[in-house]
């Protein structure tokens, strides 16, 4: 009697490690009511992974088989996103505006150290989750004629979708990080498996980087979570902490270091053209849409969100690294002679803009900051598309070794064409608006310095066009005399791609004011600071 | 009121763009035909509007339906609308009859070509985009417009794809104008910021409520200057004036009724416009117009002479339009406001007129070299003629339309006393006259060439599709220069104008006489080197004599040399490849060093694994033993017991 | 301190001796099975102590605890043996000694 006695007390002890008690919650936070939304966007496709880990992968069916699975998983959560999306932009866009988040769910997790499983969405965040939703899914179209390893190859990118769209969704550091580092070996071993010839030095070179940025990141979430006085990693009262300035600015730089890796930031961005030219075609297209994008965010929502007086303070030093991003990038990106390399280095430079967004702080700037990760993903997660699709039939990528393709692939040649115009900026596509807005907002913040990163856009138009003459255009090189059009399922995901591009470009207006609700709060903190 | 309905105007082209495209793609005629009917029905209400506007002249502005808050949030209004004053009825009237012209004309002209409606649905295209920029209440929207008509022009000069020389004119117009497009861009943001707390409900950025504003002491002097060259890069891209004119000669690659709608009637006329439209910032800055009067001079001055030096028959058109465009900018910049943009409504008929001549002349003897022409004008009749009226329109010869509007320019010139400006003005009204009628003698009078492209015989005049446009044109290039005699109490000086309404002002017979006797002059000259009977001297024989300035003007002053060797491949090219170098050689050396250190320091340690059970064992109870040592030592012992 | 009474002190030096013993064992043999043993008599030596603490009232909130553990220790051992034997099992076949300084197979 005594010894069960003593076990139930010591079970009582540790309890609170392992699950929550029934019926307990964390004060002042709000329990999910109704249908978690959030919660099966991010979970569906983990449940996809774990159907397609119990069906066998020896025959085509077989293959089939977990390439419905892995479509039906990756459409679902672009559909519920989409239902997100209309929900807040045409129901309800007035609870946005009160500063909070929607959607939102609270579970108690781990009590003891004060961390919740506390997801939802704002402004910021929700144009990501539906454009990694969407990627997502274009990605496992793109993935259809995969081959080898098919069973390990959807599972994996299915565990990258819960990473990624939990990264997006998460309201609790903690969870935040976990879901981070979720993402992190599918796309080293996506990489590493089913990448180019030079796959291991990439992956290895990926991984490390990003496991340096990780380091940072813990380091910097355990500091504020001790020294931020409210032992909790709700990231609605974090950012709110009273921090003194001398440990702001660090742990502001901690955080940037992280998420500079990640968007990424000259000088730490060598992995990136490296990663994206031997990735297979569906994960450049993951890489450079969403995975970038998780920098970008975590810019806005914690370097900014969390320390916008140091935000403020070292405004001008983060100036001269978007200005040196977007020059540097655009001028690489003129020197490469691999399509993908300087799709690539394009990247780099667009990246910038969105780092010049949050230099500038002012709220014009910053929306389109955000607008502009939107933009980005899915412009270049379109122009990797093509890339792939160029490279699935002629079997290179070198722009010297290509040329007139056009007469052979017109339906190939119109999408590129619009796909490198929507990428130079032009009206009536998705990244006009985005540059209009960063370019306009930051002017107010640094004259110079605009002027110098407007230089970027007339790179971008050097180099996109100078490829596209010698790619596609002059006459028709002899190798190339039997090349054909891309085949049904192929145009479907291009053109449907390239529509979103457009759609977002000539109707911004709500995807703008959405995101201004969240951005608005961020501002009349600086304001205030 | 015609006014609400403009928006037709709009999206009449739109609509035809997109039907094209997405539906008659395979169907020529109905192609053809959708755009030429879209364009006449946004003609007719351009029409009706510019008539309303001749009777009361007013200021009218709205938004486009949704597109009025097209990125409206928080204290930021970004708006796209209809603007209906003088200045936009007159361009939109411009616009859209030139482009229905050029369409009717292609019907012929580009009949069997590659890529028929693909090129039909680029001009609606264009059509739509010129027309937004026209119509445009704000620097935002014209912005947009901006970059759609320079991507049009790109589609439509790379319309010859496999033509290695299209494909590297299309990409080289493009990027060239975005010299100009980036720091336009840049100006942008600048009156934003200035101006973006004081628009007063207006939308941002709004001409009209921004144009009282300059002078309100809001922006210094030098900020306004700096705004000023700011918005006249882009224009100077555009406009192609110098130092970014090399792009327009090049686009000449493009089929010629482009030429003649884009590269000399419509969007080169942009930056023109642009400056004329936000003429109250320049007219704020006295020193910003003095530098807009210098470039269009320059650039003028400079075209003429080369154009005098080209073989081939588009590229002395070219020339010619690069000369009118910088002749409109310096009218700007001397304070002819009225003049210029009435230069340049008479400049669209003619020159439009010169470029669709030049089209049936080549659609004829296939060759556009003018050496190889000669004697056309007894085979072609009605090209001959109507090349004529634009020759002498163009030339400036009275009565013909240009002389009226280049001579509103001359007034004006004259009146600033300016030595260096009148020298330059007297310059581009002789070499004007000079080249376009060295061409007209070139091609039509005497005998055809000996060294020619075609058989004399089988030639004959083009179809109806052609020689309608051609004639219509003509009637307009000869007529029109009457709605703006100098001295007329209703003329175009009284239509558009800038600032107070203007009073009659008395007749520079001067600015006349020496324009028309300089302008005679020029004639003269063409016709004793090129007119076969009145031939006194030998053209080739000069050349040779002053090789050198020959040279000079042939190759259009070798800035195209300079620019590649010195820009392109010596600054741009290079700092490429440096920072590509450096990524891979700078960056990545330490960061695979790094990696290989880490390897090296690892390879070391890993010896320590011997595995050997008990080796761990002994270093596992050491290990304890130390700990347990540096606790009894140093804990406080009061937890151990 | 008398001689017919046993305290907290005989039962540590009890169980010091044990762990010695098994230390020793656990250096010096080559034999795995003998190397289980070591460790068999370490595991007995931390029951003593645990047992001999909570007899001798150490945590009076939670009398019993010491026991449950050594209950807990008992049953994990059960398993690691079990366990480990198996390994060495396999390991014999393959390699046809039980001599831990010839079995390196983790060796770098």
């Amino acid at each position: 009697m005594m010894l069960a006695a003593s076990l139930a007390h010591f079970a009582a002890a540790v309890a609170p490690l392992a699950s929550p008690p029934a019926g307990s919650t964390v004060p002042g936070a709000n329990t999910s009511a109704g249908f978690p939304l959030l919660s099966l966007i991010v979970w569906l496709p983990l449940a996809g992974a774990l159907v397609i880990l119990l069906l066998p992968s020896r025959t085509e069916d077989d293959w089939g088989r977990i390439k419905n699975v892995a479509l039906t998983f990756t459409f679902f959560p672009f559909f519920l996103a989409l239902i997100a999306i209309y929900l807040t932009l045409f129901v309800d866009l007035g609870v946005v505006y009160s500063g909070g988040f929607r959607f939102e769910e609270t579970i108690s997790w781990l009590t003891l150290f004060g961390a919740t499983y506390h997801i939802g969405v704002d402004g910021i965040s929700l144009p990501l989750v539906l454009l990694s939703t969407l990627l997502f899914f274009v990605a496992t179209l793109a993935s259809l004629n995969q081959k080898t390893r098919v069973k390990e190859y959807f599972f994996l990118l299915l565990l990258l979708d819960v990473g990624v769209t939990g990264v997006f969704t998460a309201m609790d550091l903690l969870l935040f990080f976990i879901f981070w580092e979720i993402e992190l070996i599918p796309m080293f071993l996506l990489i590493l498996i089913w990448g180019g010839k030079r796959r291991v030095y990439a992956a290895w070179k990926f991984l490390l980087y990003t496991i340096a940025a990780s380091a940072a990141l813990l380091l910097a979430i355990l500091i504020l979570y001790f020294k931020g006085g409210a032992h909790t990693f709700d990231m609605t009262v974090l950012s709110q902490a009273h921090l003194a300035p001398a440990l702001g600015g660090t742990l502001f730089w901690l955080f940037f270091l992280c998420f500079a890796i990640k968007l990424p930031v000259w000088p730490l961005h060598t992995w990136l053209p490296d990663a994206h030219v031997e990735a297979p075609t569906p994960m450049s297209v993951l890489l450079a849409g969403v995975l970038l994008k998780m920098g970008g965010y975590g810019m806005i929502r914690i370097c900014v969100g969390f320390f916008p007086g140091a935000a403020k303070y070292y405004s001008l030093a983060i100036l001269a690294l978007a200005v040196i991003g977007i020059l540097w990038g655009g001028f690489a990106a003129l020197a490469q002679d691999d399509m993908k390399r300087m799709v690539a280095y394009s990247s780099v430079s667009h990246m910038g803009f969105v780092l010049l967004g949050i230099s500038a702080l002012t709220p014009l700037a910053l929306n389109g900051a955000v607008f502009q990760l939107f933009a980005h993903g899915v412009v270049t997660g379109s122009l990797f598309l093509l890339v792939g699709l160029v490279y699935d039939r002629t079997h290179t990528r070198s722009i010297s070794e290509l040329g007139g393709l056009a007469q052979r692939m017109p339906y190939l040649t119109v999408a590129w064409v619009v796909g490198a115009l929507a990428s130079v900026g032009l009206p009536g596509f998705v990244g006009f608006i985005a540059e209009f807005e960063i370019f306009v907002g930051s002017y107010s913040a640094h004259h110079v310095g605009t002027f110098l990163a407007v230089f970027g856009v007339v790179l971008s138009a050097g180099y996109l066009l100078w490829m596209l003459e010698r790619v596609f255009f002059g006459p028709l090189k002899e190798a190339w005399t039997r090349l054909k059009d891309p085949s049904a399922i192929e145009l479907f995901y291009m053109f449907g791609m390239l529509a979103v591009v457009f759609l977002f470009g000539i109707l911004p207006g709500k995807l703008t004011q959405l995101i201004d609700y969240a951005v608005a709060p961020l501002t009349q903190r600086l304001g205030g600071s | 009121m015609p006014y609400s309905l403009m928006w037709l105007i709009l999206v009449a082209p739109l609509v035809a763009f997109a039907l094209m495209f997405g539906l008659t793609y395979e169907n020529k005629r109905v192609s053809a035909w959708l755009g030429i009917i879209a364009v006449a029905v946004a003609d007719a209400v351009s029409i009706a509007a510019l008539f309303s506007e001749l009777q009361h002249p007013i200021h009218v502005q709205y938004g486009l339906g949704p597109f009025g808050d097209f990125l409206t949030f928080a204290d930021v209004h970004f708006s796209i609308g209809i603007l209906a004053d003088p200045l936009s009825a007159m361009m939109v009237v411009v616009v859209c009859s030139v482009s229905l012209l050029v369409q009717v004309y292609s019907l012929e002209y580009m009949r069997g070509e590659e890529g028929f409606v693909r090129y039909y649905g680029f001009i609606s295209l264009f059509t739509f985009s010129m027309l937004l920029l026209v119509l445009s209440t704000n620097y935002f929207q014209t912005y947009i417009g901006w970059e759609l008509v320079g991507v049009c022009s790109y589609l439509l000069i790379g319309h010859y794809f496999k033509r290695p020389a299209a494909a590297a004119a299309a990409k080289k117009a493009f990027i060239v104008t975005r010299f100009g497009d980036f720091p336009f861009f840049v100006g942008i943001a600048f009156i934003f910021f200035r101006f973006h707390t004081h628009m007063g409900g207006a939308a941002d950025l709004d001409f009209y409520a921004i144009s009282g504003l300059y002078k309100t002491g809001l922006v210094s002097q030098a900020g306004l200057f700096v705004m000023a060259m700011l918005v006249f890069s882009g224009a100077v891209g555009k406009s192609a004036q110098f130092p970014l004119h090399v792009w327009l000669p090049d686009a000449m690659e493009g089929p010629t009724p482009i030429s003649a709608l884009i590269h000399a009637a419509t969007m080169v006329v942009a930056g023109v416009y642009l400056v004329a439209r936000t003429y109250p910032l320049f007219a704020a800055n006295p020193s910003s117009l003095a530098v807009v009067a210098s470039i269009g001079a320059l650039t003028s001055v400079m075209a003429a002479i080369w154009a005098v030096a080209q073989d081939d028959i588009k590229r002395v058109i070219a020339y010619s339009t690069l000369s009118h465009l910088g002749l409109m900018m310096f009218g700007l910049g001397v304070g002819a406001y009225s003049a210029a943009m009435f230069h340049l409504f008479t400049h669209a008929w003619f020159k439009a007129l010169l470029f669709l001549g030049a089209g049936s002349v080549i659609h004829g003897v296939h060759t556009q070299n003018i050496w190889e022409m000669g004697g056309l004008g007894k085979r072609m009749k009605i090209t001959a003629w109507t090349v004529g009226i634009a020759s002498f329109s163009a030339a400036g010869i009275i009565p013909f339309s240009g002389f009226w509007s280049k001579d509103g320019i001359m007034a004006s010139v004259f009146a600033s006393q300016n030595p260096v400006f009148i020298a330059a003005a007297v310059a581009i009204t002789f070499f004007s006259a000079l080249y376009t009628f060295r061409l007209f003698f070139v091609v039509f009078t005497g005998e055809p060439a000996r060294r020619r492209a075609f058989d004399p015989k089988k030639i004959h005049e083009s179809g109806a599709y052609i020689t309608v446009p051609l004639v219509v044109l003509a009637i307009l290039a000869a007529f029109i220069g009457f709605t703006g005699i100098p001295g007329s109490k209703q003329g175009f000086g009284q239509f558009i104008f800038y600032g107070q309404h203007p009073e009659t002002e008395a007749v520079n017979f001067i600015a006349i006489g020496v324009s028309l006797v300089v302008a005679l002059v020029g004639l003269g000259v063409a016709a004793l080197f090129y007119w076969p009977r009145f031939q006194r001297f030998s053209a080739p024989a000069l050349n040779a004599r002053y090789a050198r300035v020959y040279d000079w003007s042939h190759n259009n002053g070798y800035f195209d040399e300079i620019y590649q060797a010195f820009f392109v491949r010596g600054l741009v090219l290079r700092t490429a490849a440096a920072a590509s170098w450096f990524d891979k050689n700078i960056i990545d050396s330490y960061v695979d060093g790094l990696a290989e250190g880490y390897q090296l320091a690892s390879g070391r340690l890993r010896r320590l694994q011997s595995g050997r059970v008990q080796g761990y064992a002994v270093g596992l109870f050491a290990g304890v033993l130390v700990i347990t040592v540096l606790a009894l030592v140093f804990g406080s012992g009061g937890h151990l017991s | 301190m008398s001689i017919g009474y046993i305290g907290l002190n005989h039962f540590l030096a009890v169980s010091a001796g044990l762990f010695a013993i098994g230390i020793y064992g656990l250096l010096s043999r080559r034999n795995a099975i003998s190397l289980l043993m070591s460790v068999e008599l370490m595991f007995n030596a931390a029951n003593i102590a645990l047992v001999a603490f909570a007899r001798f009232g150490y945590h009076d909130a939670q009398p019993l605890a010491g026991q449950a553990f050594a209950l807990f220790v008992i049953t994990i051992a059960a398993a690691e043996v079990a366990v480990a034997i198996a390994i060495l099992l396999l390991i014999y076949r393959l390699r046809g000694t039980v001599w831990v300084d010839e079995i390196d197979l983790m060796r770098w």
